[in-house]
């Protein structure tokens, strides 16, 4: 029997998380397991001569942007999986960031996405995701698009304008 | 996995091979998914390892071997399951099995029986960046510390 108790699933709001979303939630379906977003927050370098406004506003705005998306995951999360879903954010290195909150917290499983979004980069693992992978304590499902899927839908898009 | 109707499992015989079986057939008990597990035989590219006649010794052990954790998967995945010995380099081979026969989901040990002391084998790691589907990486699970006195004090 799986004992999957609690799923990780690194979300960074682009398109291949967005996947690795939807794995995630449905692996917290079969087990059982709570399901936790993890968003970490990497902070832009701030260059003075460059804002009228101060760092530590910039960085504010910047906390309320990432909160205020990662509700709306967690919202779809919640959506598809019917029931209560958390969400968390961390500042700092993604790859470092995600491998320290397994350590910490212990999921049974973290969900990633891969980097690649177009062409060949699809087929190529992203440095975070791929460090991750080498560093995590738990096992790790590396969700990506499926080809089968992406060449129906080519054929579909090519259809249309035949 | 969503939407997943064939799981390919990559077993070399080692402990997370073990924990990767299990994984897989449960999966595709789920998703009443079909499950191939698969073993490559390693051949190494220069052509000094064993020739085809070596293989077909090989293989005759090899085949006993998997019949042995195909009726584990089986007994797990309460249907029946396909298995696959072929000689080659057994990342490439895992990743052209599995899009050869469009697996939905790969799912396999993070480090094999030649891994040493790393957390993931070179072979998990170039599946996991070749592959065409997602992929499923076992390793058994470093659990959270524990809340202790000891660390109440410090």
């Amino acid at each position: 029997m799986s004992e999957w108790k609690k799923i990780g699933c690194a979300v960074d709001f682009a398109d291949p998380a967005r996947v690795a979303l939807e794995e995630a939630v449905e692996q917290a379906r079969r087990t059982g397991a709570e399901l936790v977003l993890v968003h970490v927050h990497v902070p832009p370098p701030t260059n003075v001569a460059d804002v009228i406004i101060s760092p530590a506003e910039i960085t504010r705005m910047a906390v309320d942007e990432t909160e205020r998306m990662l509700a709306g995951w967690r919202a779809d999360a919640e959506r598809l999986l019917g029931r209560a879903v958390s969400a968390t954010v961390l500042i700092g290195d993604p790859a470092g960031e995600v491998v320290r909150w397994a350590h910490d917290h212990g999921p049974d499983l973290l969900v990633l996405g891969t980097h690649g979004r177009t062409g060949i980069r699809r087929f190529i693992l992203g440095s975070v995701a791929e460090r991750v992978l080498r560093e995590a304590p738990c096992p790790v499902l590396v969700a990506r698009a499926r080809r089968l899927d992406e060449a129906r839908e080519a054929a579909e898009e090519a259809a249309q304008y035949t | 996995m969503v939407a997943c109707d064939r799981i390919c499992c990559a077993i070399d015989f080692s402990e997370a091979s073990l924990l990767a079986l299990v994984e897989a057939a449960e999966l595709a008990r789920w998703l009443g998914a079909e499950l191939t597990i698969l073993h490559v035989h390693a051949v190494p590219e220069d052509g000094v390892g064993p020739r085809p006649s070596a293989f077909a010794v090989a293989s005759v052990d090899l085949h006993r071997d998997i019949a042995v954790w195909r009726a584990e998967a089986e007994r797990r995945a309460g249907a029946p399951v396909h298995a696959e010995v072929v000689p080659g380099d057994p990342a490439e081979e895992i990743v052209r099995y599995a899009r050869e026969r469009r697996a939905g989901l790969l799912v396999l040990g993070a480090r094999g029986r030649s891994a040493g002391g790393r957390r993931l084998g070179s072979v998990a790691a170039r599946v996991a960046r070749e592959a065409a589907c997602p992929v499923l990486v076992i390793r058994p699970r470093v659990p959270a510390p524990e809340w202790t006195e000891a660390l109440h004090a410090a």
